[in-house]
């Protein structure tokens, strides 16, 4: 990507000063971002603006960022939006790097909204300077703890360091979908919200991820697409080195030309994206949880070369439901296990366990024999991925189980997906598989839908390696 | 001679079916014999095969069997005869199309449209009048290569139609060929038409051949 812009992004995340422009000592959205930026991991130095104060909790103000002694990479601006134009202007002119709009009341508010967000975007224009938003919450870097949210301390439970890149159209939901997954220990390399788009666009970020070696997979909110043709061209370039999954939301806003012609009202429902996604490698979600259950998955695992699953469950019904939902997938098909592999299992497992796909150990198991059965599946050609099925209400599986699935996920060769059925010591197991990369789902659906996207991802590449290398070699 | 073609139908809104079928024949891609008619003074020399289709020919009315200008079947010259005055009287100072009927297939749908995202867009979906009921479609943006053709058939729902299904004999290479033209039509006419949407509807695939029953462009003006 371009070099100017990379370093503009980079800012963002990995900033040496910041000013913090509109910082208050009041209990107002200008504390709360000066306070949470004052919590950084990165010794990052934080600086704040306002003409009205000499310090702030005790940091020494300043009246401009022009006044700021030495360089400032990252401006964070929540000021009203009728000194937002001053602000970036001043921003330009002390050669602020990056310049992140809080601030509300732009084109999202109306025509008068519209003009001065154009005003705020000339000021920029021929500098070097660019601008996140405005009307954004701005980043979060878990790794280094850069958050320029106002969403204060207590109320906002912090997802861990991880390997997701979050980009979305809607800062508040993300942060809530976010949130509400470190419920299953999902971790980020970052999130950033992009608010109106006066400037930097969500394509530019996914540039930028792609780059990134602290991000494996690349997630994203979107209503609305910028640029197709750039999104696209980029989509395609990065989808051979990492998997991007997008939520793409407003899918019925639409039929506005459907008098005109049956192909016009044919492409409702988002169905142009919908083609336009396969063809360049995005992963679709329908909805949050499918979202970042899918972002996990192919963070976490290889994609599967091929989709024949073999399952492993402890106790039949939800071996059956999961069989159901693999044999209706598009995508998904149950592996036929050979008659000598049959013979092997028979030889570990309990005589009234169930040998075929689903190979159901019965609850009357140890880890041993779940290990050697594990073996066994890794081992048989015909079967390219393995989902297990865990619920350890019995009592013969501890934690450490976690510690066995993860031993075959990592080293197996096959991409592995676990359904953990419960809460007690089920859910202790899930978030440890999840703090050691394998990714574990709450429910039958949500494991069998996982197993689609890596096999999606799969069948891309594939046909990549087919055809679309020439392709993408000639971009 | 695509390019005369692209002469005539430029800077119109919707453009006459006989246009369209001119250029979709420009591209390689089968439609039935037409000529264009306004009377049955123009019928003396006719030198098409019965059965035929009488359809109105206009760029004034883009759903034409919703206004009644259609009549297939038509055995002879009489019936023909017969036919165009009374289209001749509901339809004053209107051109029409007589063409030959061909022999029914597997009704498919294939569009293009202008998408304010991505741009232009290519839709195959089976169903032919059935096409807005099934909802059995999908799309891709052009230029498509062999492998997206045949992803998008492998997509339809009801695709087992185009794999032999009770014995239908369904030639689907020929699709794929009808769609990677389509595409290139679309590709290529991009520098001097601007197309809003074109509806290729219904078009018959059959067991040797595919071939475009029904044409319809919408060009931005």
């Amino acid at each position: 990507m371009d070099e100017d812009k990379r370093e503009n992004i980079e800012a963002l995340f990995h900033p040496k000063t910041v000013a913090v422009i509109g910082a208050t000592s009041e209990r107002k959205f200008g504390r709360i971002t000066f306070e949470n930026l004052l919590k950084n991991r990165g010794g990052i130095q934080v600086i704040p603006v306002n003409p009205k104060a000499k310090e702030i909790l005790g940091v020494k103000c300043y009246p401009s960022v022009k006044n700021i002694p030495g360089e400032v990479d990252l401006a964070v601006v929540i000021v009203p939006a009728k000194a937002v134009l001053q602000v970036v202007r001043e921003c330009v002119e002390k050669k602020v790097k990056t310049v992140i709009l809080i601030s509300g009341g732009f084109s999202e508010a109306g025509p008068e909204g519209r003009k001065l967000e154009e005003q705020v975007v000339e000021a920029v224009r021929g500098s070097k300077t660019r601008i996140l938003g405005p009307n954004t919450l701005g980043v979060f870097i878990p790794r280094n703890a850069v958050n320029t949210t106002f969403f204060p301390e207590e109320r906002f439970v912090k997802p861990k360091d991880g390997s997701i890149a979050f980009i979305s159209q809607s800062g508040a939901s993300a942060i809530a979908f976010m949130e509400a997954a470190t419920f299953y220990e999902v971790g980020f390399s970052a999130f950033v919200g992009l608010g109106n788009e006066a400037d930097l666009t969500e394509t530019d970020f996914i540039e930028y991820f792609a780059e990134d070696p602290n991000t494996e997979v690349i997630c994203l909110y979107l209503e609305k697409i910028s640029d197709g043709h750039r999104f696209l061209e980029v989509c395609r370039k990065t989808s051979l080195k990492k998997p991007i999954v997008v939520l793409k939301a407003g899918r019925t806003g639409r039929g506005a030309r459907a008098a005109l012609s049956h192909t016009g009202s044919l492409a409702g429902f988002d169905r142009v994206a919908d083609g336009a996604f396969k063809q360049c490698g995005i992963v679709r979600a329908m909805d949050e949880t499918e979202l970042l259950d899918y972002a996990v998955a192919l963070g976490f695992q290889k994609p599967l070369r091929s989709s024949r699953i073999a399952i492993l469950t402890f106790g039949g019904g939800a071996g059956v439901i999961a069989t159901d939902l693999i044999e209706a997938s598009q995508h998904l098909e149950m592996a036929e296990l050979p008659e000598e592999v049959k013979e092997k299992l028979r030889g570990i497992v309990v005589p009234f366990a169930s040998v075929n796909n689903p190979v159901d150990t019965t609850g009357n198991v140890t880890d041993e024999q779940v290990d050697r059965v594990l073996e066994v599946l890794y081992g048989t050609r015909e079967v390219d991925g393995i989902l297990a099925i865990i619920g350890l209400q019995i009592i013969y599986m501890g934690v450490e189980l976690a510690d066995l699935l993860a031993k075959w996920a990592k080293r197996g060769g096959k991409p592995m997906v676990v359904i953990g059925l419960g809460m007690g010591l089920t859910l202790q197991v899930v978030r440890r598989l999840m703090n050691l990369g394998v990714p574990a789902y709450p429910t039958v659906r949500r494991g069998v839908n996982a197993l689609e996207a890596l096999s999606q991802r799969g069948k891309y590449l594939k046909r990549l390696e087919k055809v679309g290398m020439e392709d993408s070699r000639r971009d | 001679m695509a390019w005369k073609i692209l002469g005539e139908i430029k800077g119109r809104k919707n453009v006459p079916e006989n246009l369209v079928k001119d250029l979709l024949r420009a591209y390689n891609i089968k439609t039935p014999e037409y000529r264009v008619i306004s009377d049955v003074g123009d019928l003396e020399n006719l030198d098409l095969p019965f059965p035929l289709a009488l359809k109105l020919c206009s760029d004034r009315v883009l759903h034409k069997t919703d206004v009644g200008g259609v009549a297939l079947n038509i055995q002879s010259l009489e019936e023909l005869k017969e036919k165009l005055q009374e289209f001749n009287r509901r339809f004053p100072g209107e051109k029409f199309l007589v063409e030959t009927m061909e022999a029914p297939g597997v009704e498919l749908i294939v569009g293009l449209l202008d998408d304010s995202t991505f741009g232009l867009s290519i839709m195959v979906g089976l169903g032919g009048v059935f096409a807005e009921a099934f909802e059995d479609v999908t799309f891709r943006v052009i230029p498509i290569a062999r492998e997206d053709a045949e992803e998008m058939l492998s997509e339809l729902r009801g695709k087992r139609v185009l794999e032999g299904f009770r014995g239908i004999k369904v030639n689907k290479e020929e699709i794929v060929d009808l769609l990677l033209k389509v595409s290139k039509l679309g590709e290529e006419t991009a520098d001097h038409i601007k197309i809003e949407t074109m509806d290729l509807n219904p078009v018959f695939a059959r067991e040797k051949d595919t071939v475009v029953v029904d044409a319809k462009l919408v060009l931005k003006t």
